[in-house]
């Protein structure tokens, strides 16, 4: 009776006399709550949290890029330019890391360098410059998955690298397979370049050796900082 | 011409002479002109006198060569055995009869193990100069400045390092690679930036087949960290069709480095290692940015960020 007049479980207890929550849940079992208790629903609940959301993170996201930008952009400024050491010793370590390197089961010394990140593809062309290779060394050839555009992605990087598409190798078609869940699917995709420079192997023990150089390397005692 | 008679005459002659013990020289001088093939030809069958039979310089290995020969060697044998010219052993034995011609099984198996035996030799000296040369050229480099470090650092970090990606927007240091040179010089670029070791984590991601446990030492040992820092070995499936070669002694197996609260880290990396890779695009004048923030040449580890605690400067 007293949950219809719409008072509350403490409410009830004070009138009833000292009795516990289980003991009262089994009394009122099936007893609807009063309307002004009952709440929005569960529906609408979830609604107004992502709503909530929602205007949250369109302020804050925003925020957060200008902080993340911030942070990137006064990074990149302490940085400057570059000398031509330092041109060296980045190019070999980025090629350490992405280039095609001999193997004790391959022995193959031949430049070869393959990104799909046109900043850094331009980056290796400057140090190869840097290096002293010649622009008529190199070749060119894009990497590309069968369902993307092939002729287009080498238009991509023909003005990326400032080469006449004509001058590229055919391009390297890689299978689909509909197995991977590659979440690459989105219109920045121009697939891969590779660029191989002509008889290299005299360049690619000095690379090598740059890198090595580098990652054996200790830090020079303090009058560089 | 002579007439049949005089070329009889002739021959006579000179088989006289031969006997008398002359020596074709001297046959010649006597008989006055006459041309070699006639002589030759004249005295055919006549052994010549003891005397003019004089020994060469090789008469030994001439003998040994032709004895060779004749047990079925082929020249480039005689070559290897002897250690005397292709063009000599040729003169020596070319009038002996021909060896039977050899299996084309032989033959392979005779090429290969030639080619063995030269590359037994000349791969020692090819590895000794492939490292001279790298040895050299890692010699020009020697000892780096801070901001070199952090060049490289970046660089490596930007090439082999999780980054953030539309499609996955996580801004933290995380760094996989199976060299553990890259390693040792990223935990370098790590400690130049001041980051404290206490703050990495450790994983080793390998093949199910490999020998993990050597593979967890030979990283601890590596990293120099200590045991508690790495996280449970994630094991990759062995792919029975697998054509992978990294499967030697040498094979460790990838190492994964975490730093923890590196969100700014990340941030900063990925703005040295785009000021890095934009060198390129304006090539020639030093951006106008970078003199107006950082003036003179010393543009070392002062950074200027919100947060500066992290990092030294």
């Amino acid at each position: 009776m007293l949950r219809r007049q719409g008072k509350s479980l403490r409410q009830i207890r004070e009138v009833m006399g000292p009795m516990s929550n289980a003991t009262l849940n089994d009394l009122l079992r099936g007893e609807p709550l009063p309307p002004e208790r009952a709440g929005p629903g569960y529906a609408e609940s979830r609604r107004r949290i992502s709503e909530g959301v929602r205007r949250y993170w369109d302020t804050e996201r925003a925020r957060r890029e200008t902080a993340r930008a911030a942070i990137t952009t006064a990074a990149a400024a302490q940085m400057g330019p570059l000398t031509d050491r330092e041109i060296l010793i980045a190019g070999a370590i980025a090629y350490w890391c992405e280039g095609s390197k001999s193997k004790p089961y391959r022995l193959d010394e031949y430049v070869r360098f393959v990104n799909s990140d046109p900043s850094l593809i331009r980056f290796f062309l400057k140090f190869l410059d840097e290096a002293g290779v010649s622009p008529e060394r190199l070749r060119f050839r894009v990497h590309i998955h069968e369902s993307a555009d092939a002729a287009a992605a080498t238009n991509h990087w023909a003005s990326v690298t400032g080469t006449p598409p004509e001058q590229f190798a055919r391009p390297i078609i890689k299978h689909h397979t509909p197995l991977t869940s590659r979440p690459g699917g989105n219109t920045d995709y121009h697939g891969c370049l590779q660029i191989s420079v002509a008889k290299s192997s005299k360049l690619y023990r000095e690379i090598s050796g740059w890198a090595h150089g580098v990652m054996t390397t200790k830090r020079q005692s303090a009058e560089g900082r | 011409m002579r007439s049949v008679q005089e070329a009889r005459q002739l021959r006579e002659r000179a088989i006289a002479l031969r006997r008398a013990g002359k020596s074709v020289r001297q046959i010649k001088e006597i008989l006055g002109p006459i041309g070699n093939r006639t002589l030759h030809d004249a005295l055919r069958g006549e052994p010549a006198p003891e005397w003019t039979l004089r020994p060469n310089a090789k008469d030994d290995l001439r003998a040994k060569a032709r004895e060779l020969r004749l047990q079925g060697l082929d020249y480039e044998e005689i070559v290897a055995h002897l250690g005397v010219s292709k063009s000599s052993v040729s003169l020596w034995v070319r009038d002996l009869p021909r060896p039977e011609r050899v299996a084309p099984e032989q033959c392979a198996r005779r090429t290969s193990e030639r080619m063995r035996r030269y590359w037994a030799a000349e791969r020692p000296v090819r590895a000794a100069r492939r490292a001279a040369a790298n040895a050299a050229a890692a010699a020009c480099i020697g000892d780096l400045t801070d901001r070199e470090i952090l060049i490289a650092g970046a660089v490596a970090y930007w090439c082999e390092g999780a980054k953030n990606k539309p499609h996955r927007r996580v801004d933290r240091v995380t760094f996989s690679n199976s060299d553990p040179e890259l390693i040792s010089f990223f935990l370098l670029f790590l400690d130049t930036v001041g980051i404290p070791r206490s703050e990495l984590a450790f994983q080793l991601q390998i093949h199910e087949t490999a020998d993990v446990p050597s593979a967890e030492q030979f990283w601890l040992v590596q990293t120099g960290a200590r045991p508690e820092q790495f996280c449970k070995t994630s094991l990759k499936q062995h792919n029975p069709a697998t054509t992978r070669k990294n499967i030697s002694d040498d094979y460790h197996g990838c190492l994964r480095v975490d730093v923890r609260r590196s969100c700014e880290l990340y941030r900063r990396i990925e703005g040295w290692a785009s000021a890095v890779t934009r060198t390129a695009e304006a090539p020639d004048k030093p951006a106008a940015w970078a003199t107006a923030l950082l003036p003179g040449k010393d543009l070392n580890l002062h950074l200027t960020g919100p947060k500066p605690a992290v990092l030294p400067g």
